[in-house]
């Protein structure tokens, strides 16, 4: 087995790359793309910091944030959907007529 | 006693309710029926009183009864002063000689223009727009009128004075629509405003001096400082500074007489004396009754009942005295020569009652306060019946009362013609009649005191006697012309009744003030009579304070009755040379105009006083509040923009920070995480 660090690294990578993936794409399906690999990250994360203290509280939680995500993302498509609709563009600088 | 006093200005009070509630809805044409029977038991409760304060024994006066304490500091409940240091503002009623003769005086007169008025005011039999109205008001006042005579202290007069003040505002505007209406009843209510605040300076010196309101107390205090009573002066007054007692009498005296001057400043205003009587001929724009009972006979009178009844206060200050008589004696001539060029018969008769207050103010000041209350008492009776009868003459011309516009009236409108003849006659002094009586008592006094003024009484009679029949002649005599259209005719009785009775009493209202017993004048009268010695308990304060300057009253001269004959002929003068110059040589006046156009056109301007106190007065305070409009509107609301500008400009520069970009709130977020997650890291 490789150390846990390893894994940690990895959790961090998968998060970090969907943080900027989130906050430079404009495509919202792809902005909530990066909300789901920042979930998978967390989840890496989870179970390979429960694979180091040698319990499965990890894992169990790494459950809830899968039912969490899947949750979220019925939402967030749902609100993609009607902002799809309002503006016939899947463009997040559609969105921004709060511009001072 | 107390008790019969209370209904005097009740009645009215709950008249005047009663119209306010139910004229408009259910009485309507009858509303005036409140007023007659609230007045008219006022009056009956009147002349009761009077016989009952006549039963009484003089020396049980003043009777005062405590009605209400309104506010009340200090006695013996109160912990956070001393026990002497009570004091309070009260409802209190006096009843004393002199409050009987107003009243009788006020509440018949009043009864009289009720009843007038339930003609006047109708045209055609039908009541006028506002008719109800007018009676609310009308009885209003005379409540009003009587709370300021039955006061009791200087608070409950304060009220009085001030309400009387409202009802002559509102019954001047009583045609409100008419522009002129409404000017004539604001600046009466102006002028009065500035006497009065001079007014109300004085009742806060008496408050700040005497530690009271009630005149019991104050007047008790002015007689014992100026019998020189000094441990009683200094036990009753507030006076600050040194306590000894040569300071204390200085100091008193000069209190008193800024305390008398002040109140006069009331009184000037209120009785539209010299430089305050501006309000008077344009209050001429109400409806007649008004101004007969307002006007003539009631509050106008105001001002000579206040000094009578602070007679104590007034008399003890020589300078106050001399005020009151010079601006008196000044105001009786300039309103007289005034008259003489008008064409209005109203303002004539404005301008006369200006004249002939300036005479009771007179009296007052050369410490003959009987002789000036008789000449109230009488004036009141033949200046009613005067205005009354300008009225009818009014009311037969459609609404015109310019003397240019008609003439000769004596057939048409007879009754009218004979009563206004007799009020001119006790108007201008002619023998035997009330005002004859008055007057000359009046200038008696004036002669003895300060002999100048007292020319110029006699001056101003004449010329009283003038214009009164220059107006009578003019209106009543030589050949009849009416407006066009204007079919002259008498009113019905309700007006004719009331002129008959007030006639009556311009004849014999005098007599009794008048003695009659062998060797007097005419043979037969002598000055001073039962009237006189009715009021001499309540007026003691001007007779003591004559005695002391070291004249014995001005009736000392028994059996000298030269003036009396001397103001007679002048009477009869002015009567003639009107007669002259306006039946005998109708184009003598206008010859005498032309001769003299500046002279004319001066009198018959008025003195352009109206004209100066537009200009140094009411200009100047227009421009001011338009300068004071404009601060408002740049400097202040221009700091408050100032004020406003920094957020504003704070907002302005975040405002390009939103992008509006939901990443842009994303990062912000990141990086607000960062930070929480290193500050989390290094703490431990």
């Amino acid at each position: 087995m490789v150390d846990a660090p390893a894994y940690v690294v990895v959790g961090a990578l998968l998060f970090s790359l969907g943080v900027v993936g989130f906050l430079s794409r404009r495509n919202l399906i792809v902005i909530f793309l990066s909300t789901e690999l920042m979930f998978q990250g967390v989840v890496v994360n989870l179970v390979a910091l429960g694979r180091l203290h040698a319990n499965l509280d990890g894992q169990v939680f790494a459950l809830f944030l899968l039912v969490i995500a899947a949750v979220e993302a019925g939402l967030a498509l749902a609100l993609v959907v009607l902002m799809y609709r309002r503006r016939g563009t899947l463009d997040a600088h559609a969105w921004q007529t709060m511009r001072g | 006693m107390i008790e019969t006093a209370y209904w005097i200005p009740l009645l009215p009070l709950i008249g005047a309710a009663l119209i306010g509630a139910l004229g408009p809805r259910l009485l309507r044409g009858g509303s005036h029926w409140p007023a007659v029977l609230g007045v008219a038991g006022a009056a009956l409760c009147s002349l009761l009183l009077f016989a009952e304060v006549r039963q009484a024994s003089p020396e049980s006066f003043p009777r005062t009864r405590l009605l209400y304490r309104w506010i009340h500091t200090g006695g013996a409940d109160d912990p956070r002063t001393e026990p002497a240091d009570e004091s309070a503002l009260t409802v209190s009623l006096a009843i004393d000689p002199l409050t009987a003769v107003m009243l009788v005086t006020v509440c018949v007169v009043s009864l009289l223009v009720v009843v007038y008025s339930r003609d006047y005011m109708r045209h055609e039999g039908r009541p006028e727009r506002g008719y109800e109205r007018f009676f609310a008001f009308l009885a209003l006042f005379v409540f009003s009128m009587c709370t300021l005579v039955l006061a009791g202290n200087f608070l409950l007069l304060y009220l009085g004075w001030e309400a009387v003040g409202l009802c002559s505002y509102l019954l001047i505007g009583f045609y409100y629509r008419r522009p002129e209406a409404a000017a004539a009843a604001r600046k009466a209510f102006l002028v009065n405003r500035i006497g009065d605040f001079g007014f109300g300076l004085g009742v806060v010196l008496i408050y700040w001096t005497f530690g009271t309101l009630e005149y019991e107390t104050v007047f008790a205090a002015v007689r014992a400082a100026m019998n020189d009573h000094v441990e009683a002066v200094q036990s009753i007054l507030r006076l600050s500074g040194p306590a000894a007692a040569r300071e204390t009498m200085d100091a008193i005296q000069g209190r008193l007489t800024l305390i008398a001057l002040l109140l006069f400043c009331g009184a000037i205003g209120k009785s539209a004396q010299l430089p305050l009587y501006v309000w008077l001929p344009d209050a001429m724009e109400g409806p007649t009754p008004v101004s007969a009972l307002i006007h003539a006979a009631t509050m106008v009178t105001a001002g000579v009942y206040m000094v009578a009844r602070c007679g104590a206060i007034f008399a003890a200050s020589a300078t106050a005295m001399a005020v009151v008589a010079v601006i008196g004696g000044l105001t009786a001539l300039f309103a007289a020569t005034i008259a003489v060029c008008q064409f209005d018969m109203k303002r004539i008769l404005a301008y006369s009652t200006i004249s002939q207050l300036a005479y009771m103010f007179l009296g007052l000041g050369c410490f003959a306060a009987d002789a000036a209350i008789f000449h109230l008492y009488t004036h009141a009776f033949f200046k009613a019946l005067l205005f009354l009868g300008a009225g009818s003459v009014m009311h037969a011309m459609g609404g015109i009362i310019d003397l240019r516009q008609f003439g000769g009236l004596r057939r048409a409108l007879p009754v009218t013609f004979v009563t206004f003849f007799i009020g001119g006659l006790a108007l201008a002094g002619f023998p035997l009649l009330a005002g004859f009586w008055s007057k000359d008592e009046i200038i008696h006094a004036a002669m003895l005191h300060r002999p100048m003024l007292g020319n110029l009484a006699l001056l101003t009679a004449a010329l009283t006697a003038f214009y009164t029949f220059r107006m009578i002649f003019v209106a009543f005599g030589g050949p009849q012309r009416v407006p066009p259209g204007v079919h002259a005719q008498e009113a019905g009785w309700w007006m004719k009744a009331p002129l008959v009775l007030l006639s009556a009493g311009a004849i014999l209202a005098g007599y009794v003030g008048v003695t009659i017993q062998p060797g007097g004048f005419a043979g037969l009268f002598e000055p001073r009579g039962f009237f006189h010695e009715f009021l001499s308990p309540a007026l003691t304060p001007f007779a003591s304070a004559a005695s002391a300057v070291g004249l014995e009253g001005h009736q000392a001269v028994e059996g000298d009755h030269q003036l009396m004959y001397v103001s007679a002929g002048l009477a009869v003068l002015g009567i003639l040379a009107a007669y002259l110059g306006y039946i005998v040589a109708p184009r003598v006046a206008e010859m005498i105009a032309a001769k003299a156009p500046g002279a004319y056109r001066l009198l018959y301007r008025k003195y352009y006083v109206d004209e100066g106190y537009d200009a140094a007065v009411v200009r100047p305070l227009w421009g001011s509040a338009r300068i004071l409009d404009g601060v408002d509107r740049y400097v202040i609301d221009g700091l408050v923009w100032l004020a406003t500008a920094i957020p504003r400009l704070l907002g302005f520069m975040l405002r390009t920070w939103q992008g509006g970009l939901l990443q842009g709130y994303a990062v912000v977020m990141v990086f607000g995480v960062v930070l929480m997650a290193l500050w989390v890291l290094l703490r431990g």
